[in-house]
């Protein structure tokens, strides 16, 4: 084929341009440590990168979640083993004095400590956390329990989003701990009664309540049970999407950064091919009959 | 002596001839790089060669002219190919702006944007009595629209500055057009064109080629038709040309012809090739159909988190509120997306509640807001997963034009090759070609001398 200059020049442009593309294409992964910068450069890894870094964040705000549903949990427990605590009391207090060898003396004094126990569960029962009522269940509108121990909350409970379809308990159901399913009688009725069984040095009237603080104690005792579960299943939804996190950071690492040494190597053969494309263009140069007419 | 006068005479010819070949050589030489220029050979042949006197030799030579050297063919197909090029060219770069808006996987796109909106809900579920989490609703919102705001604004620029780009390279077409007639007109008015002219029309046609696909139709008079390709549109018909014009529309700006008649044609879906019609391509399918996306996107979203939200309770007990500005229509949703301004600065009235009695603390909306992260909408997507579908469909469209314009430009570099391998200058053989007509000259010029000498020698006889 006839060779004109002008196909010279171009194809000599052609190769040192081609091989620039490369060179800076290489530069530009090994500066930014990203593989691809725009969707235009590789749309399907693109898509990968995003749909991970999607997945990613909704990781981190299923586990804010979770993290915050855990600590709800945990305060409510412990407010609640307070309360345990506080009920044992009574009931070593019911049993002692429902002994008919305690004078009406022994018996006011002890009425006046179930009422500061009340007082102290009532205190308790309307425990705040962030701007929410740990037992009011799920309309949250004031304090729960009111100082004769009337409850005005709802039997609901706050329920978390935590992945697709799936919830989880946030909070407790409203007055449950306090609350018994099967009577409806609340703990506060309970101790009134006792607190009036005491003060009227009422020995029968003591004892019957024994069974009452009993049922409240195991009352209280169901609800920290169920937090337990439901904290057992907030650590395994965590546990899992810790799991999804690395799968997730796996995939994104592979599709986004840059394998170094890869990069390098490209490197080092474009920039052979841009030095042979110069020396080639060069020695085109040389070779040209108006270098060698006289 | 006689004779010798003719030797004389042949010497003289041989020099002129030599001289024309030098300045022809020269002519060559100086266009090497002149885009459209034909290499040019010199057509010469033996002078007065009479069969009827067996005695004479002939009168030397005679040039007849000098030759462009050129394949019709050849030169379409380069020109053709030339005109794709650009397209794809042009449609690359027009994408690959919109692509530094859209296409970024690095940076704060749209994307992270929206997923930050979706788990505002999931905190708003988590904590509806939380006036920080409703804030977060709201300046999720917020950032959300005014972010699609963005994005559909510059996306719609992108297409404005196409516009302005067309007017201008239709500008450009009509002059390239009215040149031709003209050029046909002065061909026409020659007998024996110079090969000058026939290069400069040559040339407008390969420019008129970087604007749009062309059609060109040689006529006995020497004139060229020139259509635009697949449409039948005549841009020049002899000596009258028929140039295109931009005109606004209620769907946009057309590209239309009036033609001879006088009648007007929409021309906007049948131009291809060329830079506009790379334009027209990039601004209307690919950057239409990004736009057309992404209008829907952003209606749906509006619309459904609408639904969702005015469905619900507010903190103070207000309900039927919408948590965007309502959209009348798709078409312009991402230039037009707001937040409802009752909702501005008003955490209380997020709708985290699905019964009154509950608005306190409830967060039975709030669920079903934190739910629209699943839900499944068109060709059964969740919504991010629309949105990076957008995205991608976009960045494949940028990859497929860099990929073609690549393509293209190598199919066209090829065929150019060919065409140059065939009528391009080639230096070293112009310079061969002046050694030549260099002894050549210095021969003829001799064969002048020896002519003098002898008719000297002549002369001293005499005396």
């Amino acid at each position: 084929m006839r060779v004109s200059t002008s196909m010279r020049f171009s194809l000599a442009q052609g190769t040192i341009q081609k091989r620039t593309q490369e060179l800076v294409k290489a530069q530009e992964q090994i500066a930014t440590g990203a593989k691809i910068n725009s969707l235009g450069q590789d749309p399907v890894a693109g898509r990968k990168i995003l749909r991970e870094e999607t997945s990613l964040r909704e990781i981190e705000s299923r586990r804010r979640i979770a993290l915050e549903s855990e600590l709800n949990l945990q305060q409510t427990d412990a407010v609640l083993a307070d309360v345990s605590d506080a009920l044992q009391r009574v009931l070593e207090v019911s049993i002692r004095l429902g002994n008919d060898t305690f004078n009406a003396q022994d018996r006011g004094i002890a009425a006046s400590e179930v009422t500061q126990i009340r007082e102290r569960i009532a205190e308790l029962a309307n425990t705040e956390r962030n701007g929410r009522f740990l037992f009011s269940g799920l309309g949250n509108t004031s304090f729960p329990f009111d100082a004769d121990g009337v409850f005005s909350g709802d039997s609901k409970q706050l329920m978390v989003p935590i992945g697709p379809d799936a919830l989880v308990a946030g909070t407790i159901v409203g007055g449950e701990p306090f609350i018994d399913s099967a009577t409806g009688e609340s703990v506060f009725t309970v101790l009134r009664d006792l607190e009036s069984a005491l003060r009227g040095d009422d020995g029968a009237g003591i004892r019957e309540t024994v069974d009452e603080v009993r049922k409240q104690i195991d009352q209280v005792a169901g609800s920290r049970q169920e937090i337990g579960h439901t904290f057992e299943r907030l650590e395994n939804i965590l546990n899992a999407l810790s799991r999804a996190e690395i799968t997730a950071n796996a995939t994104l690492q592979q599709e986004r950064d840059t394998d170094f040494s890869k990069t390098v190597l490209d490197l080092q053969e474009s920039e052979l091919g841009m030095r042979s494309a110069l020396t080639i263009t060069a020695r085109l140069n040389e070779l040209n009959l108006t270098n060698f007419l006289g | 002596m006689g004779n010798l006068l003719n030797v004389l005479h042949i010497g003289q010819t041989g020099t002129e001839a030599a001289q024309f070949g030098v300045r022809n050589t020269g002519q060559n030489i100086a266009n090497v790089n002149t885009p459209g220029y034909h290499r040019r050979v010199v057509v010469q042949e033996q002078a007065n060669i009479s069969p009827t006197s067996a005695q004479k030799l002939g009168d030397g030579v005679r040039v007849v002219g000098a030759k462009r050297v050129i394949d019709l063919a050849l030169d379409r197909r380069a020109r053709d190919a030339q005109s794709e090029s650009l397209a794809s060219q042009t449609r690359a770069e027009i994408l690959s702006r919109a692509n530094v808006i859209f296409g970024d996987v690095v940076g704060e796109g749209l994307s992270p944007i929206f997923d930050d909106l979706l788990a505002s809900f999931d905190e708003l579920a988590a904590s509806p009595q939380d006036h920080v989490a409703r804030r977060e609703v709201l300046a999720a919102t917020e950032l959300f629209a005014s972010e699609t705001r963005r994005y559909g604004t510059e996306l719609s620029e992108v297409r404005t500055s196409v516009d302005a780009q067309l007017s201008v390279e239709i500008d450009h077409l009509n002059s390239i057009v009215e040149e031709i007639a003209e050029a046909n007109r002065l061909i026409m008015e020659e007998i024996k064109p110079a090969v000058d002219l026939l290069d400069r029309r040559d040339r407008l046609l390969d420019e008129l080629a970087e604007k749009v696909a062309t059609r060109v139709v040689p006529r006995d008079d020497g004139s060229v038709d020139v259509h635009i390709e697949e449409s039948g549109y005549t841009l020049v018909a002899g000596t009258f040309s028929a140039g295109l014009e931009l005109e606004k529309f209620p769907e946009g700006m057309r590209v239309v012809g009036y033609g001879f008649g006088g009648a007007r044609r929409d021309l906007t879906n049948v131009i291809h090739g060329g830079k506009i019609g790379g334009l027209l391509i990039a601004r209307d399918e690919d950057l239409g159909v990004l736009e057309n996306n992404f209008d829907d996107f952003t209606f749906e979203v509006v619309s459904e988190l609408n639904r969702i939200h005015s469905s619900g309770y507010g903190k103070d007990g207000s309900t039927g509120r919408n948590l965007f500005k309502e959209l009348v229509q798709k078409s312009g949703s991402a230039r037009l997306v707001a937040i409802d301004e009752a909702m501005v600065d008003n955490p209380e009235g997020v709708a985290a509640a699905q019964e009154q009695v509950l608005a306190e603390g409830g967060n039975g909306n709030a669920l079903l807001l934190a739910a629209f992260r699943h839900k499944r909408g068109v060709n059964d997507t969740a919504p991010a997963d629309a949105l990076q579908g957008i995205l991608q469909d976009f960045g494949d469209r940028v990859y497929q034009s860099e990929v073609n314009a690549v393509s293209r430009a190598d199919a066209a570099v090829q065929l150019v090759e060919l065409q140059q391998s065939f009528s391009g200058v080639s230096l070293d053989e112009e310079l061969t070609n002046l050694i030549r007509y260099q002894q050549a000259y210095a021969a003829a010029a001799q064969v002048m001398v020896t002519a003098d000498q002898l008719m000297q020698e002549l002369l001293t006889i005499k005396r």
